[in-house]
């Protein structure tokens, strides 16, 4: 693991490269993280996965948006193009550094619709694999809300007594008004272009939103795969995060994609 | 400000990052401040913390080092080192102010743990004669009197009781995993040898800050049981010291956050004298 700041001094962006090991691959993967509260649970799966895909030959790059992690910037000061551009950045950084010719996204979540939207707008890209894609933004920030409802159960604190859009936080992270305006604005089935490459869509159970996503690829005769992996253990969201399955799957698509 | 990132300690295994002030804004003779895990959260802290802790102790002139455990967040595994966790830590925590330094020439420390985070930064503030500063949030606790009386009186709490009806309404799915979430534990020391360890850092002139939270409720619930709990050293006015009753122990609420960094920068520029303050 070689970590590293890229970017501009004053916006400058924290990143990790994980070397190919043995035979390097012509093609690299650029891990798009997902935000807010699933970053914090996810870390340590992106490792995992970034070590599996450099033990096949990929040379590897994960990194923190602006305003997250070790990156620049305030955290409310998140905007999905922002983080957008923060993509393209990381894949010519990973150019740059190790010469691969072509990269390919791997984006968890809100990080899958961030992946599709920088190929959409142009980022060349080898192969887009959507793990748990946020599809329908307004489906997603519904989901975060009913688990913010869970969280206060478990403790003494008052359930959230304004709506998101007043109080400007989700699950403990700050939730600007701009950005959550931006998310909503995401549809990934209502696209009206898709990225002219190979889309795989890992999930450990269907949704009707998958379902929606998978019929408009099917539209638009793009090669697409979908990939039902089926959780470990006890089930639910955190489990899922956490399964090495999704992990071994997308490292064998990307094996077979390269 | 400026952030680098920096590698050292046993096989160049740890990775961190450095964050110092303006040369102009140097506060001189100031601790450096060294953060690592929580729990498993890698080094940018639980909701960002130990980023925006660094940079605001930046802003007043201080340099902290966040850095990751072996094996955690984004430094390797050792291969040497053995299998003792505990020990793994306080060496690694050690190579961190030997790091700063070597190569930053710093001589006084400040540790800031939480949870967990507080076992190593325990160990190596009584080992180790150049930490100052020891910051302890949600560490060791012991029930006592007062403990027992309000475990009891809690079912007087309106607020408990609401709770409770609005839990029996989730869908079961929900409430199971809430519930299985609740199972934590925690090894303490003797309460006599913590006792003891207090006393010799505040002979050693160590500035320390306690600070518990609502998230402690199991075995701390009130502001003055951590007064009552090391009653022989008689505490009050030595220490700096907080309760933050309706905080969570990850200081999920970004105002129960502000809170607490506005605490520990004040405490870490030795600005606020020690007294005990309420959430």
């Amino acid at each position: 693991m070689t970590p590293c700041f890229f970017g501009t001094s004053e916006r400058q962006l924290f990143g990790i490269h994980h070397p190919a090991q043995g035979a390097e691959r012509a093609t690299g993967v650029v891990l798009c993280y997902p935000a807010a509260q699933e970053y914090m649970l996810t870390h340590w799966a992106f490792r995992k996965l970034a070590g599996m895909l450099a033990r096949e030959g990929f040379h590897v790059f994960r990194f923190d948006y602006y305003g997250t992690g070790d990156s620049a910037g305030e955290a409310h000061e998140g905007r999905v193009a922002t983080w957008v551009q923060d993509i393209r950045n990381a894949a010519n950084e990973l150019q740059d550094v190790t010469g691969v010719q072509r990269v390919a996204l791997v984006g968890f979540r809100l990080g899958a619709a961030l992946a599709v939207r920088a190929a959409v707008e142009g980022l060349s890209t080898a192969a887009l694999v959507l793990w748990e894609p946020l599809v329908q933004g307004e489906a997603w920030l519904q989901e975060l809300e009913l688990l913010q409802a869970r969280r206060a159960t478990r403790t003494l604190f008052p359930q959230p007594e304004s709506p998101l859009e007043v109080r400007e936080e989700l699950l403990g992270f700050p939730f600007p008004r701009a950005l959550r305006d931006d998310i909503l604005a995401l549809d990934l089935a209502a696209l009206p272009a898709w990225p002219s490459t190979r889309t795989h869509l890992v999930a450990g159970a269907p949704r009707p939103e998958y379902q929606r996503l998978q019929e408009h690829l099917e539209r638009t005769g793009l090669p697409f795969q979908h990939h039902l992996v089926p959780e470990e253990g006890a089930g639910g969201q955190e489990s899922a995060l956490l399964s090495n399955r999704s992990l071994q799957t997308i490292t064998t698509l990307l094996k077979e994609a390269a | 400000m400026r952030e680098r990132i920096c590698t050292f300690g046993p096989e160049q295994s740890l990775v961190g990052i450095l964050t110092e002030p303006d040369p102009a804004k140097v506060l001189p003779d100031a601790p450096a401040v060294v953060l690592s895990n929580v729990g498993l959260n890698h080094h940018v802290g639980p909701y960002r913390l130990w980023v925006e802790l660094a940079r605001q102790l930046a802003g007043r002139g201080i340099t902290t080092l966040r850095f990751d455990l072996s094996g955690l967040g984004d430094s390797r595994p050792r291969r040497e080192g053995g299998s003792d966790e505990f020990q793994r830590a306080r060496e690694e925590t050690r190579a961190a102010l030997d790091y700063l330094e070597q190569k930053k020439g710093q001589k006084r420390f400040a540790l800031i743990g939480l949870c967990s985070g507080v076992d190593s930064a325990h160990a190596v503030t009584v080992e180790d004669p150049r930490v100052v500063g020891a910051a302890f949030i949600d560490g060791y606790t012991y029930r006592t009197l007062g403990y027992h009386l309000r475990f009891h009186l809690r079912y007087l709490s309106p607020r408990r009781w609401t709770r409770f009806l609005r839990k029996r309404k989730l869908p079961a799915q929900l409430r199971e995993a809430g519930e299985a979430d609740e199972v934590y534990t925690r090894e303490y020391p003797e309460r006599s040898q913590l006792t003891q360890d207090y006393k010799a850092l505040m002979e050693r002139g160590v500035s320390l800050c306690f600070v518990f939270t609502g998230g402690m409720g199991l075995s701390f619930n009130h502001e003055r049981q951590f007064y009552e709990m090391l009653s022989p050293l008689k505490l009050e006015g030595r220490v700096t010291y907080a309760f933050y009753p309706r905080a969570d122990h990850l200081f999920s609420v970004p105002e129960d956050r502000a809170e607490l960094l506005r605490k520990l920068t004040a405490w870490t520029v030795g600005t606020v004298p020690p007294r005990a303050l309420t959430g």
